[in-house]
């Protein structure tokens, strides 16, 4: 179940947004549960950070909506804010609170919908992967978000983690093959690295974590092409 | 003295190396396996053609040549994505490089053992070295000077080709035959054709690198064109906001005449009027860079117009190292293609373009979005194979990205066409 929350002043427009979120329901099957306020003072009385879209007005009589995003992104970093408005101009600086997508009012109901369906892919696709290391004595559940990279070392690979180093038998190109579409994509034939650790490239090395990597010419391309796509997909 | 002519094999050998070496200009049909597979069987074939042939009398020896020929020709267009000019315009390269490579190999051969067999141990030695040297040096020559595009291999080119390697056999091997119809090998005969072949391997190497100049050139002047293009829209926008804001000025003027009427309804009708007319002019973007400002407002008016749904959430200030052109090249363009795209939705409500520039993890982000019920096919470079999402455009688009140490991404998915650049942050 998808949580909804939709921050509106005007009701006639709050009711419109329930009808689209309801009629996208019967469009696509996805279930909401949808959380009304009339204002941004009111959802962030007591807030807390269970919704995984919050739908918000930009222009509200008490707190506007850029001012409200900006407290809720204080409280909840990972919830999808999606701005509503008849000025562009304001939402145009979305970006400083993570909000890079809105909708213009009067509110059609295919943008909306789209608009919606983005979120709901980006949600999916932000669940935890875990992968199983058999290491001495066992195995070892290793979160996939938390490594830096893995290097290949003959018939053994080494993680480069966040919570330290090891190593374990294993080839490097099985665990591409696990971890694809998990967005780890080579920077040369030795090393897998994991694209959201990624904070930088030079010409011939990258950034990851603490570590600086070289990045092979045959494999450049791909890599930044890789690197594209995951930054340009998670958006924000 | 008459000297022995080229062993049917060693030409054999020529032809399937030379044909090799020119046959990377394009990529294979197939895959891998099946394509090594076709190679060993057709230069098989070759090898067993020429040798039985070997010794055909002179009538039938030179539709045996063109058999041969033929049979370069049909594995050039058969294996390699070549239409029939390429393989045409290739193969007759590849007929003459050989015919040089056999003819300097078979001289050097009978200059230094004419009594050598063709089989002798140091006759193979001298026939790795010679034509190791020669394709060596030629396929280095053709990697090296890659073009970064496909050449563009006109009628004209293909004629020039084939009309010069005819001519380069002709001559080089009519004077085998003396007066009275009875071929003779004698030395000078030899340099003859080596001469001759190795300058019609020259003349057609020269006009290769002159197609490759040509398309070089072809393919700057292009991109040359985009910038030269987005940066006059550029202008012309910054014209048609300062006329806006002109327009701005009559408007306050009209508002102080409202002011003045006394009638409450003529006075909120001209009101609700002027309002309506504001609407249309509320494009204004503020960003923190005022190349992208002129560039926004000005598509965001041009989809006003159009009906178009355009959002763009965008940190100008992010964009300050690049220069006002690449600014007009990235954006302008990208954008250019996307309300082209959208346009010829139907329904416009599904008109939307989506447009996002961010930072991220150290890189800058620029991504457009826009709905596209059709899917949007790539070609092996990753551009749009068909014109319609810009290929050529997007070309210095993605050469303004690599620039900066950037990348250009394209998807289809989901009914939406997505463009991602890539910059790090400066």
């Amino acid at each position: 179940m998808t949580r909804i929350a939709i921050v509106e002043d005007e009701a006639a427009v709050r009711e419109q947004l329930a009808g689209y979120v309801q009629r996208y329901t019967r469009q696509y099957g996805t279930q909401f549960e949808v959380t009304m306020f009339t204002d941004g003072v009111e959802i962030l009385e007591d807030y807390r950070p269970v919704y995984d879209i919050i739908f918000l007005d930009v222009e509200m009589q008490h707190l506007d909506g850029m001012e409200t995003a900006r407290r809720i992104r204080e409280l909840d970093s990972d919830v999808l804010l999606i701005f509503i408005t008849n000025m562009a101009q304001y939402a145009i600086k979305g970006y400083a609170v993570g909000a890079l997508d809105y909708v213009l009012k009067p509110v059609p109901y295919f943008a909306f919908s789209q608009q919606l369906q983005k979120a709901v892919n980006q949600l999916a696709k932000r669940t935890r992967h875990y992968l199983a290391v058999p290491v001495d004595g066992g195995m070892r559940r290793l979160d996939a978000a938390t490594i830096y990279y893995i290097e290949s070392e003959g018939h053994r690979v080494h993680f480069y983690t966040e919570d330290g180093d090891f190593s374990a038998p294993g080839a490097l190109k099985a665990l591409e093959e696990k971890l694809t579409g998990r967005l780890f994509a080579r920077c040369n034939s030795g090393y897998l690295v994991n694209l959201a650790q990624v904070s930088g490239v030079q010409q011939n090395t990258v950034q990851v974590g603490p570590h600086e990597l070289q990045i092979s010419r045959p494999k450049r391309r791909a890599f930044l092409a890789a690197l594209a796509d995951y930054i340009g997909g998670e958006g924000a | 003295m008459t000297l022995p002519d080229i062993p049917r094999l060693y030409t054999a050998l020529a032809e399937v190396l030379a044909v090799l070496v020119y046959a990377q200009a394009a990529p294979p049909r197939a895959a891998k396996p099946v394509t090594y597979a076709a190679t060993a069987g057709w230069a098989a074939v070759l090898g067993v053609f020429l040798q039985l042939t070997g010794s055909v009398p002179l009538a039938w020896w030179l539709p045996c040549m063109v058999a041969a020929i033929a049979w370069l020709y049909l594995y050039l267009w058969g294996t390699r994505e070549m239409n029939l000019l390429e393989a045409g315009y290739s193969c007759a390269r590849a007929f003459i490089l050989a015919e040089l490579a056999a003819s300097v190999e078979w001289q050097l051969h009978c200059v230094l053992w004419p009594q050598q067999r063709a089989t002798a141990p140091l006759s193979v030695l001298l026939l790795a070295a010679v034509y190791t040297a020669v394709y060596g040096f030629l396929y280095w020559l053709e990697r090296r000077h890659a073009a970064p595009t496909r050449l563009t291999i006109t009628a004209a080119a293909t004629l020039m080709a084939v009309v010069m390697a005819v001519t380069a056999f002709a001559v080089s091997n009519l004077s085998f035959i003396s007066d009275n119809g009875v071929t003779m090998s004698v030395m000078s005969i030899f340099y003859i054709r080596t001469l001759v072949d190795m300058a019609g391997v020259l003349i057609l190497t020269v006009q290769h690198e002159q197609l490759r100049e040509a398309a070089l050139h072809s393919e700057l002047t292009a991109m040359d064109n985009v910038l030269r293009r987005q940066y006059e829209q550029y202008r012309q926008s910054k014209e048609n906001i300062r006329l806006i804001n002109r327009r701005y000025h009559e408007l306050k003027m009209q508002i102080a005449a409202i002011r003045a009427e006394r009638d409450q309804a003529k006075q909120d009708a001209a009101l609700a009027e002027m309002e309506s007319g504001i609407r249309q002019y509320e494009a204004e973007n503020k960003t923190g860079n005022p190349v992208l400002d002129t560039l926004l407002t000005a598509k965001t008016l041009y989809c006003q117009q159009h009906g178009i749904n355009l959002t763009c959430v965008a940190d100008g200030t992010l964009l300050h190292f690049l220069t006002t052109g690449e600014i007009c090249t990235i954006v302008g363009t990208v954008l250019d293609n996307a309300t082209e795209s959208v346009l010829t939705e139907p329904d416009p409500e599904k008109r939307l373009i989506r447009a996002a520039i961010y930072a991220q993890n150290g890189f800058v982000m620029l991504r457009f979005e826009n709905y596209c019920a059709d899917p949007v096919e790539l070609g092996p470079d990753g551009l749009p194979a068909r014109s319609s999402h810009g290929g050529y455009d997007l070309k210095s688009v993605r050469a303004a990205a690599e620039a900066h140490g950037g990348t250009l991404t394209l998807h289809w998915e989901n009914e939406w066409f997505t463009v991602r650049i890539l910059l790090p942050q400066k």
